[in-house]
């Protein structure tokens, strides 16, 4: 089986070749080709997503690549150009095109008492023509104005807020998008895969506000470049150092940040390192709660970011990320993190074909501790993911972009690892440990696409397939099950080292169409499908660290979806606003859900403890936003629903999933109430979370014991909060040193939101339900500063 | 090797008692107002056969809408037989085998029932069967102290296992009170997965922690002196008796929903659409004396 992964990455080459020569002879060579670069004029940081316009030819417009570099070809003559790029100056400028032509553009950015801000990192034009949909991109000045809880911005929770997503439970970073769960969303850090993103159980994400240049969620429309989970993607761009040396920093009443940049040799190389580190636990000893006084819990994370430019046509990128959690209440304590590292080569291979060259890893654990006066115990829990791709772009002429690559992961699994030692009665010392195999699974993939501009780029045409191969590589216990679910082998079948003994293969087709009905309005349809060879067995509702992942095998299927999505999209009032209406109808094959009373702790044949089954998710999302002005902001509203028909769980029934919450309003308002003060206010309604409850009981052994009808048929309270904040800029404008001072309230108006529903039993013998919720009103303050 | 330390009960409870610890930390609580529907009436019928002699009894009842202070009732049935012989009616909806019937070891047992439940005026008919286990005899039973000689004490079981599944249960009496009057007071566990199976075991019974102050009843507490005598009956249950005890106790423990899944009916094996369990075990018994130490005081 070796041999075969060594064809297969002799395979790859020839395979990527073909492409390249197959692309190549689409070139269309008409006209003249205008190039170049566009950059930020202080510090030289080129702007990757900067769109240029050219009003004067029918509102034609091209991008800028990740390395600042656009095409685009034009009749000879002059052109007048458009610049232009969030929070930067727009330029306006002429061109004589008389020949091939490479220029720059540098943009000033905008001064530093911005009048409103614009609320997604793209353009509205821009947003209108293309044939994507369901994505939102949103820059890290938005993530920095939405209200706070203790003071932390965090990248997830602004997620949390857009249409068609919905937090997984109060304070979690877990995310339910279009009705998928948590697990069905991939999160990437500069193309490196996190399975866990959560800071003190989820109340705050692992990204550093400082570290993040841009986010860009894909509901379902996700490109054919990347797949691997069916409901979203999740793409957080680290930021690069810009030329100039600064410091930014933050000191808030539970954490504070740093983050330095700069560059040196001309600024050919830059550089940014980013930190943060919660010190809540050092007010805890002045609790009178001993339990309390004796806890620990904080966390700290780490970025930092180097990019080298070789030369014009070679940039290097070095993304290195750690963090780690720390809890400790009483004799016990659990740690957990992340650890991802990412190496990026971007290589223009010519003025139309772009080579990126990603190598990545990460790493999370967790690692509980705890003592009893038998023993003690360390559980231990692992998952490692190693992986390269290769993406090409080849802009043929400015009708055409097409992608191809290649990536391929390799993901070590430690589900769980428990480790008890103590001393028997003769005073030896015992070590005994029950342990979860190790699995292994090897993902392999090859796509292509187009994005194609037809009849005057009013229509434009995306197509994309992705082929993937996923094996299951030993060593590890096998257990497999018959179709009752009953072991096959109650010993399981030992698997080698190395050996490659079952595997899996998909297809999925991509394909997007918009048209621009007028330059005010597009109609927009997109299908997908994607397939998911990883899952989360989450063990509670509430979430926690100490979950694990499993990969698919012979037994545990791969998870696949199909989408298909439709809507309209207008810009209205002069582009001041941007309105949607989308559609989107989804079917889920192989869904995962537990059997009643799962066996689920350090159980290694979890195969017998899963259930497979059908579900499908359907809704209609409004979305109206203000890009620009003193008043911005975005108002959505969606209605959705989400089941799940999986036999043997609920009598066979449909049921609703834990994402079905019908109804789900955002309101999001930035006021810049004078060059000094900026307020923000959100406020977040969602039905409530399905939960099943008994309806009857019985005696048995003197304890009544419950009884249900329906899984999932009962709901929490609806969950609503509001928060706010105030940005007060201090210090006198055009200065070098810049400071602010920030106060959040988040949950303003004190709801309590329940986090977990609770059974009791009051003196009378009566049973009776009582929440847990995590917070009420929290106040915050936060000095910024940077120099 | 003496005994299994490590359980996956030791892990949970550690685990558990953690994350309640940061809850209490963390989260504030509040009773809510929400409620279930109440469900339509189900029959339940639960029954336990036992090798050790006594009046051995089926009960039959109706199920109570979970919310509310209405309490589930027994009713009357038509018939009962076990193994084709009718029992005796001691009460509405008891029904029992009489004084010093004991069940033997592997034989089967056939519970039918007629009751007219839906008021059709015709009855139904149920079934369930039981095979009794081979008994697994306690050989010996030991206070073990976890501080040198002094409380808290854990009772160390000495049996003999045998080789592949074997499903356990315990209940403990304190100077002939039954301490095990609940299911959450009641021991059972699975040996079947481990490298002891088929050895000759000395078992520490994680369920109860001996110190001079047990959790009791209504928020109370069973306070033990030295000179009190602890008696386990060790039992050997059927297997779908243990899959009900563990679900049934998995239902009962779900405060905090960790580790612990979804919710659901506890799995019986009443055939005909009733809920409860019918099953069986074998048991055998050892008691010890709480010794004169510093922890526990004299009467």
């Amino acid at each position: 089986m070796r041999r075969y992964i060594i064809n297969l990455f002799a395979v790859i080459p020839l395979l990527m070749g073909l492409l390249i020569v197959t692309a190549a002879g689409l070139k269309a060579q008409t006209n003249y080709a205008l190039s170049g670069v566009v950059a930020d004029a202080v510090t030289g940081e080129v702007l990757p997503g900067a769109v240029i316009r050219l009003p004067g030819e029918g509102g034609l417009w091209t991008l800028t690549d990740t390395r600042g570099h656009f095409l685009i070809r034009l009749p000879q003559g002059n052109h007048g150009l458009e610049v232009s790029y969030i929070g930067y100056q727009t330029q306006l400028t002429e061109v004589v095109l008389d020949h091939d032509k490479d220029t720059v553009f540098t943009l000033m950015p905008m001064s530093y008492y911005i009048q409103g801000v614009t609320v997604f990192a793209d353009s509205p034009a821009k947003r209108l023509s293309r044939a994507e949909m369901s994505i939102e991109r949103i820059d890290t000045e938005i993530i920095q104005r939405v209200p706070t809880l203790f003071g932390e911005v965090d990248l997830l929770k602004v997620v949390q807020m857009l249409p068609g997503v919905q937090a997984a439970s109060e304070g979690s970073s877990g995310f339910h998008v279009r009705g998928g769960s948590p697990d069905q969303n991939m999160i990437l850090f500069d193309n490196a895969t996190l399975y866990n993103v959560s800071h003190m159980l989820g109340f705050f994400s692992i990204f550093n506000s400082d570290a993040v240049k841009t986010m860009t969620l894909y509901k379902g429309d996700i490109p054919a470049r990347f797949g691997g989970r069916l409901s979203s993607l999740l793409e957080v761009i680290p930021a690069d150092g810009a030329g100039r040396f600064s410091v930014d920093g933050g000191l808030g009443l539970i954490a504070s940040r740093l983050s330095v940049q700069g560059g040196i040799a001309d600024d050919r190389l830059t550089y940014l390192a980013a930190g943060r580190r919660t010190y809540a636990d050092l007010f805890l000893p002045l609790a009178k709660n001993e339990i309390i006084k004796n806890t620990t819990i904080n966390f700290y994370d780490l970025n930092a970011r180097l990019k080298w430019k070789v030369n014009d046509n070679n940039y290097l990128y070095l993304s290195l990320y750690n963090g780690r959690d720390r809890f400790r209440i009483s004799d016990m304590g659990l740690k957990f993190g992340n650890a991802a590292t990412a190496i990026n080569w971007n290589h223009a291979i010519s003025d139309r074909l772009f080579m990126r060259f990603f190598t990545t890893y990460t790493n999370y654990d967790y690692d509980f501790q705890g003592s009893t006066s038998e023993m003690d115990l360390e559980w231990i829990s692992r998952i490692q993911d190693a992986g390269l791709r290769v993406d090409f772009s080849f802009i043929p002429d400015q009708k055409n972009v097409f992608e191809f690559g290649y990536t391929s992961n390799f993901q070590w699994f430690q589900p769980g690892k428990a480790i008890g030692t103590g001393t028997i009665g003769t005073g030896a010392k015992v070590e005994q440990d029950i342990t979860m195999s190790r699995r292994q699974g090897f993902v392999n993939v090859v796509y292509f696409s187009n994005e194609h501009k037809l009849f005057g780029h009013r229509i434009e045409l995306r197509y994309g397939l992705r082929f993937t191969r996923f094996d299951n590589v030993g060593p590890t216990t096998l257990y497999q099950v018959d179709e009752q679910y009953n072991l096959i082998d109650e010993e399981g079948t030992e698997i080698p080292s190395g050996q490659f003994f079952h595997h899996r293969y998909g297809w999925e087709p991509r394909l997007g169409l918009s048209f621009l009905v007028t330059p005010e309005l597009s109609l927009k349809t997109s299908y997908s499908r994607t397939l998911q060879y990883v899952h989360l067995l989450s063990f509670s509702s509430a979430g926690s660290p100490m979950e694990i992942w499993i990969p698919s095998g012979p037994s545990i299927l791969p998870q696949a979806s199909h989408q298909i999505s439709a809507g309209i999209f207008a810009n209205l009032f002069n582009k001041d606003y941007e309105a949607s209406v989308e559609v989107f109808y989804k079917h889920l094959d192989n869904v995962l859900d537990f059997k009643e009373h799962p066996n689920l702790l350090l159980y290694d044949k979890i195969e017998t403890e899963l259930r497979f089954g059908k579900g499908k998710s359907y809704g209609v999302e409004f979305l109206l936003k203000r890009n620009t002005g003193a008043l911005s902001g975005w108002i959505s509203y969606t209605w959705s629903r989400s089941f799940r028909n999986i036999p043997g769980v609920n009598k066979n029934q449909t049921y609703r999933a834990p994402s079905d919450r019908p109804h789900n309003i955002n309101i999001v308002v930035f006021y810049d109430i004078s060059p000094r003060l900026q307020a923000s206010l959100n406020w977040v309604y969602a039905t409530g979370m399905p939960i099943t409850l008994p309806e009857g009981r019985y005696w048995f052994y003197n304890e009544l014991i419950p009884v249900y009808t329906e899984r999932n048929s009962y709901r929490m309270a609806d969950y609503h909060r509001m928060d706010a904040s105030l940005n007060i800029r201090l210090g006198k404008p055009g200065r070098r040193w810049k400071h602010s001072l920030n106060v959040s309230v988040y949950n303003l108006y004190a709801r309590k939101n329940p986090w977990a529903i609770n059974y009791r039993l009051n003196p009378a013998g009566e049973q009776y339900l009582e929440m847990t919720y995590l917070f009420s009103i929290v106040p915050s303050i936060t000095w910024n500063f940077s120099f | 090797m003496e005994f299994q330390f490590l359980t996956i009960k030791d892990i949970r409870s550690a685990t558990l008692v953690w994350l309640l610890l940061l809850l209490l930390a963390a989260g504030c609580t509040e009773p809510i107002a929400l409620r279930s529907d109440d469900m339509e009436p189900r029959l339940v019928i639960t029954g336990t056969l036992s090798t050790d002699p006594g009046n051995q009894v089926v009960e039959i009842s109706s199920t109570a809408p979970y919310f509310g202070s209405e309490l589930p009732v027994n009713i009357e049935a038509t018939e009962v037989r076990l193994n084709g012989d009718s029992l005796r009616r001691d009460a509405p909806g008891i029904y029992s085998t009489g004084e010093n019937f004991a069940a033997l070891q592997g034989e089967t047992y056939l519970l039918e029932v007629w009751i007219d439940y839906d008021g059709d005026g015709k009855d139904e008919y149920y079934t369930a069967t039981t095979t009794v286990p081979y008994i697994h005899a306690l050989e010996s039973l030991v206070l073990k102290s976890l501080s040198g000689a002094d409380t808290p004490f854990v009772l160390v079981a000495g049996l003999q296992d045998t080789p592949g599944e074997d499903y356990y249960g315990g209940a403990l009496w304190i100077n002939d009170v039954l301490y095990s009057n609940r299911i959450l007071r009641y021991y059972i566990h699975m040996l079947n997965d481990y490298t002891q199976d088929g050895e000759y075991l000395r078992y520490p019974i994680p369920e109860w922690i001996i110190t001079k102050s047990l959790v009791w009843d209504n928020g109370g507490t069973f306070d033990l002196y030295a000179g009190d005598v602890l008696t386990l009956e060790l039992q050997t249950l059927s297997k779908e008796y243990y899959l009900f005890l563990a679900e049934a106790k998995i239902e009962k423990n779900q405060q905090f929903p960790l580790f612990s899944g979804p919710r659901g009916n506890v799995t019986g094996n009443i055939t005909g659409g009733a809920l409860g369990i019918f099953g069986s075990y074998a048991s055998s018994r050892k008691s010890v004396t709480l010794p004169v130490c510093p922890g526990l005081p004299s009467r």
